[in-house]
């Protein structure tokens, strides 16, 4: 029997080796969130359904609300605290991630970064260990910014659940690009399910934030059909 | 006492002929602590087998960044960001790449496989110009190069 | 947002059919009732209600804090009035549980806590906080190494078991036991017994209860199916 890939599976749920689709040879198969090896068996931990992807990576797409930081995400964060040359920033995870000031583009000790506490930034995961404080970075390995660091004039942030921000940034996810066919506006989507938006003016953002909230039981026909409505409602509302 | 004596005498005094055989005395005992040293260090090591982990066959990787290859998080539309826009393209562009990359992996002959079929071809090419005898003799040399294995003593079982 | 109803048709026919005493009472569940929190339900057997609702793993105050797994804590709400030192102990009971099926070692220095508040407790009110707190957890994703379930049993005078009793069932039962197993191999986790029983009653009651158990796991995953296929 094959593993139950697209259906719902449930902690206490375990399959073992032979049971996964193996990649080549000498390629390990990678699991991820929700599962995990215990005794050559592979064991369910969290709910939700079994996905699988070419070469040999599983895990469990599950409805979240709280984040649980891992490395290599990148998170929308709030800054709440200037700890000497650190900066504490709300991630929304169990504990505050910690952020230097010298990991920003073209930071140094005496070209300090214009971070106020209250910014949102734009950041990367270097550390997400659970016995670890959460360390975040707003520069590549290259010591480029490449889009993070601190998002500034205004827009709108606000949280989702971690799935609708996942399926946001899901190659296969029409939502943003037919919003963009129809709007002028800019987008950054945290993983930690917070979502900042801005657009020409206060309605189009209203808009584009009551859309993206609607989106998370859609289809993509149905978020098609959606945008339509909403660009109309919103050229005669600029009208009147 | 003798040591503790010996460390005040200067160096002069200890060059002089009446006092070489002290020298060699304390030479011996600098070397004996020396070695002592050495013996301490070894008594703390425990000699145990190597460990071995066993490898696991999996790997285990807990964020969906990387599971269901999402996008960069931070996008703009229609010109409202350039800067990003610019970002937006070359993330696309990187993408593609990679994905080519992938299709011409998977489509193209492996280094290794080339080499071994054009070996086998190159055998084969050779034999076409060898001629007839010259095959045979290979063959003969071939034979007696066997020979000597299979007339080796053997020994009769008891 | 993420609200709907899992009505069980087949159990509530079966309980007309065979009468009120023999199978569990029909259980209904409601995930994802209330938005603000991490995982919410609204849970009913039969007219026993509760609701539980999830946080976490979420920040710990720091004299809480567990440095090698999570804080498990447990609130629970009576209907009426402030908590008593009964519902305390149901409050302890329920954390020892829970703890035994969240991994909570994947989540050092954080709490999870599970809020219960009694909705209707006509019967079986442990069993029904319990299992609520169960399906809030699974509505929260929080890791766990199984599920629980809980069943109640009530043991009349002339010995008749009365699974998932009522409340006039329960006061006028000479004891009242409470079994919780796990979803792997269906072993008990927790006992909480009230009155007196003989050996053998004890048996029949721990026979009869883990056979219940098997449906409440059945309704877990049907719930969650139901809850996360929506979207798909």
């Amino acid at each position: 029997m094959a593993a139950p890939i697209g259906n719902v599976v449930i902690p206490g749920d375990s399959f073992s080796l032979m049971q996964l689709k193996t990649p080549d040879e000498h390629k390990k198969i990678l699991l991820g969130p929700g599962l995990k090896e215990e005794d050559t068996e592979i064991k369910v931990l969290r709910p939700g359904i079994l996905r699988y992807r070419k070469p040999g990576v599983y895990w469990v797409d599950c409805h979240h609300k709280r984040y649980v930081p891992s490395k290599g995400d990148s998170v929308v964060g709030i800054v709440n605290q200037k700890v000497g040359d650190m900066f504490r920033v709300d991630i929304g995870s169990s504990e505050q991630a910690s952020l230097s000031y010298l990991s920003f583009e073209g930071a140094t000790k005496r070209n300090r970064p214009d971070v106020k506490v209250g910014d949102i930034v734009y950041a990367k995961l270097l550390v997400a260990n659970k016995d670890m404080e959460p360390e975040i970075v707003c520069i590549d390995s290259y010591g480029r910014s490449s889009g993070m660091g601190v998002v500034r004039n205004g827009g709108f942030l606000f949280h989702t659940s971690l799935n609708l921000a996942r399926k946001l940034l899901n190659p296969q996810c029409v939502l943003l690009k037919s919003l963009g066919n129809r709007f002028q506006f800019e987008i950054s989507v945290g993983v930690n399910g917070r979502v900042w938006v801005k657009a020409g003016n206060d309605i189009q953002t209203i808009a584009l934030v009551n859309t993206v909230i609607a989106s998370e039981f859609k289809d993509n026909d149905q978020i098609k059909e959606m945008c339509k409505r909403i660009s109309k409602a919103v050229s005669r509302m600029e009208v009147d | 006492m003798a040591a503790k004596q010996s460390a005040h005498l200067s160096k002069n005094v200890l060059q002089m002929k009446f006092m070489q055989r002290s020298v060699l005395r304390m030479e011996k005992e600098q070397n004996e602590e020396e070695r002592q040293k050495i013996i301490d260090d070894e008594h703390w090591a425990l000699d145990l087998q190597e460990y071995k982990t066993k490898e696991s066959d999996f790997l285990e990787n807990q964020s969906y960044t990387t599971c269901e290859e999402l996008l960069f998080g931070r996008q703009s539309y229609q010109g409202f960001n350039p800067e990003i826009e610019k970002l937006m393209k070359v993330h696309s562009e990187e993408k593609e790449a990679q994905k080519s990359e992938q299709k011409e992996k998977e489509e193209s002959v492996g280094d290794a496989e080339m080499a071994q079929r054009y070996s086998s071809l190159m055998g084969i090419i050779a034999k076409k110009f060898t001629k007839k005898r010259q095959r045979s003799e290979e063959k003969s040399n071939q034979n007696e190069d066997d020979e000597p294995s299979r007339k080796k003593f053997m020994k009769p079982s008891e | 947002m993420a609200s709907f109803t899992v009505v069980k048709k087949e159990d509530l026919d079966a309980e007309l059919e065979k009468g009120p005493k023999c199978v569990l009472r029909g259980q209904t569940s409601d995930l994802g009732c209330l938005t603000r929190q991490d995982g919410s339900v609204s849970l009913s057997q039969g007219d026993t209600t509760s609701i539980a609702v999830v946080y976490g793993p979420a920040e710990v105050r720091i004299n809480k804090e567990k440095i090698d797994r999570a804080t498990v804590e447990v609130i629970y709400r009576p209907k009426i009035g402030l908590p008593r030192p009964n519902h305390r102990k149901q409050e302890r009971i329920m954390r020892n549980t829970l703890e035994a099926a969240i991994a909570a070692n994947l989540h050092p220095r954080s709490s999870i806590s599970v809020v219960i508040q009694e909705t209707e407790d006509l019967g079986s009110n442990l069993s029904c906080s319990i299992n609520s707190a169960c399906l809030a957890l699974l509505d929260a994703a929080v890791s766990m190494n199984f599920m629980v379930a809980s069943v109640t049993v009530a043991i009349k005078e002339n010995s008749d078991m009365i699974l998932d009793p009522t409340k006039r069932d329960e006061t006028e039962a000479k004891s009242v036991l409470t079994y919780v197993f796990d979803s792997v191999n269906y072993q008990i986790l927790t006992i909480v017994s009230c009155g007196k029983f003989s050996r053998s009653e004890h048996k029949k009651g721990l026979t009869l209860a883990r056979e219940a158990a098997k449906s409440v796991f059945q309704f877990y995953r049907e719930s969650m199916s139901k809850k996360l296929l929506m979207s798909e």
